[in-house]
């Protein structure tokens, strides 16, 4: 069976008059139908703009410079404009994450999901409010009627979120891309749009790259990780595997800086130093300026390579099987 | 707003290739400022004045140079020194058909007291007639309070309206000073905007009138003095130069008045006529003759403008033939009296010399070795080219010694300034609409007594009671022979003292397109009556 | 809403009598009209009548006292050149002005926000830098030399347009118009080109500045995710929000435009209100000065509490927080 989502190395590169910033540089991955990846990394790490390329909506100075996007076989990169947008929206859907911003302020909540439905489907207004109001109840809000006739800036952020969801789901797509999506809501809120996602895509089979930096958020949700660090995906897995015996030394301190309970009164770990900036990436591993077991070796780039049945990591000196438990 | 002339040249083939002769049936003249009203009896203005010329009447007429000449009147005498006789015209319709008499003039004469809000009225004219009585349908009697040999010009300002189309009763008699009987209610101005009110004896009709907009005439067919030329004449209004030039090369007028003597080469390059002729305005400078004058310095207080010399001094420290040819581009005529001669009381008085030695020696004989610092002050906005010429003759006073700083207003500020005398040397124009020399002399240079009403616009406040008691006496004299020797003896009194110093009259040009012939007037006024197709 | 729009019209009122307090007292400061208007050969018995009969040998407080009363009545003065009532004179020429700042107004809205959101799409085209640059000569040219420009490429070289004045006027909803004839309009073009070149350029580079800002907001980029065409991104989520600072700026200068468009009325010899106050300033006529600057502040302070209106409309951010308190 062809994945639903095939991406090969990806490059999205952006050209500014400072040089040339390699956002994603070959990014590699596949998703089957029914699927939920968790793209995982810090900001400018690439993992969101590696979510536009896939829907096509990279702004100049940005260009996807290379690779292929294989979407149920045909390749998304390879076609035209006309073709990206049918995709968009019925396809491929996206959310947001901060719900303020993407939903229109002075639009009323009925007009942006109606035009929704009818930018793919030749339906009557009427119908089109009537999928509308199924798809709001299908996100758990109560008194649709009430909130279609409302303002997005009468709604509280969850309840804004939803209606992104909401949208999101109009057509059923075969694949919703969310980039951070819970980042800009309460803890509390979180957990719930979080177990609604998961209950949603079980029901209707949608595939879900769920884009965040926050691994505890993904690790109850995703069936496997993917974690991008400077362009590139550098560790990838299984999500309990990854979780439970990184491999790479980013994912490690990453899981690591997790604050725990167990672990109270106890000093927090960090990574020491920062994300490099893209326009000055060190030669080599980019990750090896903080890294603890960097040596000359790693002054040449390592490849991303398997690292066990179904596991690949990026790295010259991966933390192995044995005493890759994460510390707990 | 002066608006700057066209700033393009205008090729001469190119533009002329697209003006479209006047058509024999429509006018249309581009006028310089607004008529405020259709009443020819409400405000004395130029533009009100011709533009009811053509629609209204007067018993005497004032042709090109203001010489009187008969209108609805035919003939007149003076009976005695107060008692004239006139012999109205017979077989003169109004607009509406009925029929002029002697009536009509009575009701005329007794509407003007009557007429309310005039900002200027006619009544300057009318209130020195003591009685009117109609002998006849066509024979009229005129008393006057006090001997006015100028009574038939004045009278070529008192428009004649219709008694019967304006609601008068059967029988009306004249009562001085609004006294008069059997007026009904009388229309005030406004009712004149509608053309059944504004009923006149004159060759146009009023068709429309759009306020701010035009006056439309339409040809009066049983004019008494012949089938007038134009079926249709339309007066606009354009206050602007510039836009005013370019509807004339741009055909949408036939005629414009006061071009720019600036445009006026590209004007003629572009295949349009151009007619000039003197007026009747001269601008002059007046000085102060009062011992605390203001503005002047170097002089340890003293008013150095009490002496005559220092006077003559400055009249030929002025080079009137330069400011001619440069600042008025050769479109003025310099001046050497207060009326540009033959008209009615001039004495062909030579031009000052421009001598500018002899005026330094005056300076140091008068005790001002040294000259002085003094403020002239001017218009910038009234005259042609009024603040230029200002400046031109501070920088002549300068060359004698007389240090002279411009003091430019827009009118309205330095009429009222002038008034309150807050100069001390002021340059002015004066136009005589009576043609004579009478008028500068009453009003400019005869002694300020406001219980005679001598001398309202002498601000220099120059006095000389000699001359004033002859003026007097010239002005109750009926005989002309005499009138005008004597009226040239007061100018040249008032000259040889130089009480005044007149320096040039403007000359008032008109463009047309070239199938067009216009007489041009002393008066400045443009009569559409008087356009004419040029003969081939 | 109700609140809002007395607290409104409370402040409008406020504004109206500070500003006739101010133009009667800075008027009645410059120059005498009686020597303006009065014929030279006049005696000076016949300046005193006319000082009394203009009502101008009183002092000042008792003549702002009259006005006042009158004005309460409807009253605003008799115009000392026309001897017909200030506000008779001035009403008669406001529908020409009207219609003149009307006709620009579209025109420099139709023209200007097209335009100007176009150059905000392709900011770097060759399209999108002439826009902007012909904008910056919108600005920056004086408007008698546009509007003396348009009169001799249009009306004496061409030949094509007349040189100034209105055309025919026809009678709708009881007032003369002249956009209904052929005739009328070709009269009205060129000034009303002249009067929208300059709000026209406003316009453009404003519009241009708010597509740019809210084409970069998320909620463009979460439209074209849903898969909505270029052309609804613009014309519904784009254009909707940037039409709100337009708005008001248009508010603003519709004001301005009807009460000053004295320049292009002066040039075109358009006879409209500006016209006639340039006159009336020029001839000291006080009555019309101070109506004419009135009736302009009516207008400006009613034209923005219109804008305030459409604005809560178009945004209900604005609607519902005034509602709300």
């Amino acid at each position: 069976m062809t994945a639903l989502l095939d991406v090969k190395n990806l490059q999205t590169h952006f050209f500014t008059r400072d040089g040339v910033a390699k956002a994603v540089d070959g990014v590699s991955f596949s998703l089957d139908r029914g699927q939920i990846l968790g793209l995982v990394g810090e900001s400018g790490s690439g993992k969101s703009v590696t979510g536009f390329s896939i829907l096509g909506l990279i702004d100049p100075p940005g260009r996807v410079a290379g690779g292929q996007i294989l979407f149920d076989g045909d390749d998304l990169l390879a076609g035209g404009e006309a073709i990206m947008r049918n995709l968009r929206g019925k396809r491929i859907a996206m959310i947001f994450q901060d719900p303020m911003m993407t939903l229109n302020p002075v639009l009323r909540v009925d007009t942006q999901m109606v035009e929704t439905v009818r930018a793919h489907d030749n339906v009557s207004k009427a119908e089109a409010l009537r999928r509308s109001r199924e798809a709001l109840v299908q996100v758990g809000i109560s008194s649709p009627d009430e909130r279609l006739q409302s303002y997005p800036h009468q709604f509280s952020g969850g309840m804004r979120q939803r209606v992104a969801i909401a949208i999101a789901l109009l057509h059923k797509p075969d694949l919703i891309i969310a980039d951070e999506p819970t980042t800009a809501l309460d803890v509390t809120i979180q957990a719930q749009i979080l177990s609604e996602v998961q209950n949603i895509c079980a029901q209707s089979g949608t595939a879900l790259i769920w884009i965040t930096h926050d691994l505890a958020v993904v690790s109850g949700l995703a069936d496997r990780l993917a974690v991008m660090y400077a362009g590139r995906i550098i560790e990838e897995g299984p999500t309990s595997d990854v979780i439970s015996n990184p491999r790479h030394p980013y994912t490690r301190g990453l899981i690591d800086s997790v604050p725990q309970g167990k672990r109270h009164g106890a000093m927090l770990t960090q990574i020491k130093g920062m994300t490099p900036s893209l326009l000055k990436l060190p030669q080599g591993c980019k990750f090896a300026p903080r890294c603890p077991r960097a040596d000359r070796v790693c002054e040449v780039e390592p490849t991303l390579d398997p690292a066990g049945p179904d596991r690949s990591v990026r790295c010259h000196h991966p933390h192995s099987e044995a005493n890759g438990k994460a510390t707990s | 707003m002066k608006m700057r002339a066209l700033t393009l040249p205008i090729v001469a083939g190119l533009a002329a290739a697209g003006i479209s002769p006047a058509t024999a049936q429509e006018l249309a003249i581009g006028l310089k400022s607004e008529a405020t009203s259709m009443d020819p009896q409400f405000h004395q203005l130029s533009t009100n004045i011709q533009v009811a010329k053509n629609i209204f009447e007067a018993l005497t007429t004032q042709d090109a140079v203001q010489k009187v000449t008969p209108g609805l009147a035919e003939s007149w005498e003076a009976i005695d020194d107060t008692t004239w006789r006139f012999n109205l015209r017979e077989g003169v319709t109004f607009h509406d058909g009925s029929e002029f008499t002697a009536r009509d003039v009575i009701y005329s004469f007794c509407r003007i007291p009557l007429v309310q809000n005039s900002p200027s009225p006619f009544t300057i004219y009318s209130a020195g007639i003591a009685d009117m009585t109609a002998e006849d349908d066509h024979t009229l009697t005129i008393t006057t309070k006090a001997t006015n040999p100028l009574l038939p010009t004045e009278l070529w300002s008192l428009a004649i309206v219709s008694a019967d189309t304006l609601g008068a009763e059967e029988e009306i008699t004249y009562g001085p000073d609004g006294t008069c009987e059997g007026m009904g209610e009388v229309p005030q101005a406004p009712a004149f905007n509608s053309p059944d009110v504004a009923v006149g004896t004159g060759p146009y009709k009023l068709e429309t009138y759009t306020r701010g907009s035009e006056v439309v005439l339409s040809r009066f067919d049983e004019y008494w003095g012949g089938t007038p030329d134009w079926e249709r004449v339309v007066m606009r209004p354009i206050t602007s130069d510039g836009p005013r030039v370019a509807a004339l090369l741009a055909g949408d007028v036939d005629m414009i008045e006061s071009p720019p003597i600036q445009d006026l080469p590209r004007i003629e390059d572009a295949g349009l006529k151009v007619v000039d002729a003197l007026s009747n305005r001269v601008i002059y400078l007046h000085m102060q003759q009062l011992e605390d004058a203001p503005g002047i310095s170097g002089t340890d207080g003293e008013n150095p403008l009490l002496d005559p010399r220092v006077r003559e001094a400055i009249s030929l420290s002025i080079n009137r033939d330069a400011i001619v040819e440069r600042i008025m581009g050769g479109y003025a005529v310099a001046a050497g009296e207060l009326l540009p001669p033959p008209m009615f009381g001039t004495s062909e008085r030579p031009v000052d010399p421009y001598d500018p030695e002899r005026a330094k020696e005056l300076l140091a004989e008068a005790g001002y070795p040294d000259g002085f610092s003094i403020t002239l002050g001017t218009p910038n906005d009234r005259y042609i080219n009024d603040e230029q010429v200002a400046q031109a003759v501070a920088q002549m006073l300068a060359q004698i010694g007389i240090d002279t700083r411009v003091d430019a207003s827009t009118a309205s500020q330095f009429f009222s300034r002038r008034n309150d005398l807050e100069f001390p040397i002021y340059m002015a124009g004066w136009g005589a609409s009576s043609g004579d020399m009478s008028s500068p002399l009453k009003s400019l240079v005869a002694t300020y007594d406001p219980d005679t009403g001598m001398g309202p616009t002498n601000a220099g406040r120059y006095s000389n009671p000699e001359m004033d008691a002859l003026l007097l006496e010239a002005m109750s004299t009926i005989d002309d022979t005499k009138r005008d020797r004597m009226l040239q003896e007061a100018e040249t009194m008032v000259l040889n003292d130089y009480g005044i110093i007149p320096l040039h009259y403007e000359q008032t040009v008109w463009a047309m397109k070239p199938n067009l012939s216009y007489e041009p007037r002393v008066d400045q006024y443009t009569m559409a009556t008087k356009v004419e197709p040029a003969s081939e | 809403m109700i609140v809002y729009l007395v607290r409104r019209l409370g402040q409008s009122l406020l504004a109206l009598v500070a500003m006739a307090i101010l133009v009667f007292i800075g008027v009645y400061f410059i120059g005498n009209p009686v020597d303006v208007l009065i014929n030279p050969e006049a005696t000076q018995a016949d300046i005193i009548a006319t000082t009394e009969r203009l009502g101008l040998d009183k002092p000042l407080y008792q003549q702002f006292g009259i006005f006042v009363m009158n004005a309460l009545q409807g009253d605003l003065g008799t115009s000392f050149v026309y001897g017909r009532p200030a506000l008779d004179i001035i009403l008669e020429r406001l529908p020409a002005t009207m219609e003149l700042a009307l006709v620009a107004l579209l025109l420099s809205v139709g023209i200007g926000i097209p335009l100007g959101v176009w150059a905000g799409l392709r900011p770097y085209s060759i399209a999108g830098r002439s826009i902007m640059g012909g904008s910056l000569l919108g600005f920056s040219l004086p408007n008698f030399w546009q509007g003396m420009l348009l009169i001799l490429i249009f009306a004496v070289i061409l030949g094509w347009l007349p040189a100034g004045g209105r055309g025919e006027t026809t009678e709708f909803l009881g007032l003369q118009v002249s956009f209904l004839t052929l005739d009328g309009l070709s009269h009205l073009i060129l000034p009303a080109i002249n009067l929208a070149l300059f709000k026209m350029s406003l316009i453009i580079r404003l519009a241009r500045a708010n597509t740019r800002e809210v084409c970069l907001q998320d909620y463009v980029k979460f439209a074209r995710a849903k898969g909505l065409s270029g052309r609804r991104v613009v014309l519904v989520h784009v254009l909707k929000n940037i039409m709100i600072p337009v708005v008001t700026i248009i508010g603003l200068e519709l004001g301005s435009m009807v009460a000053f468009a004295i320049v292009t009325e002066t040039v075109f010899a358009w006879p409209g209100m500006g016209k006639l106050l340039i006159d009336s300033i020029n001839l000291l006529d006080r009555p019309v000065i101070v109506a004419y600057l009135m009736l302009t502040v009516l207008i400006i302070v009613a034209i923005n509490l219109l804008v305030d209106v459409i604005y809560s409309l178009l945004d209900p951010r604005i609607r519902l927080s005034e509602m709300n308190g």
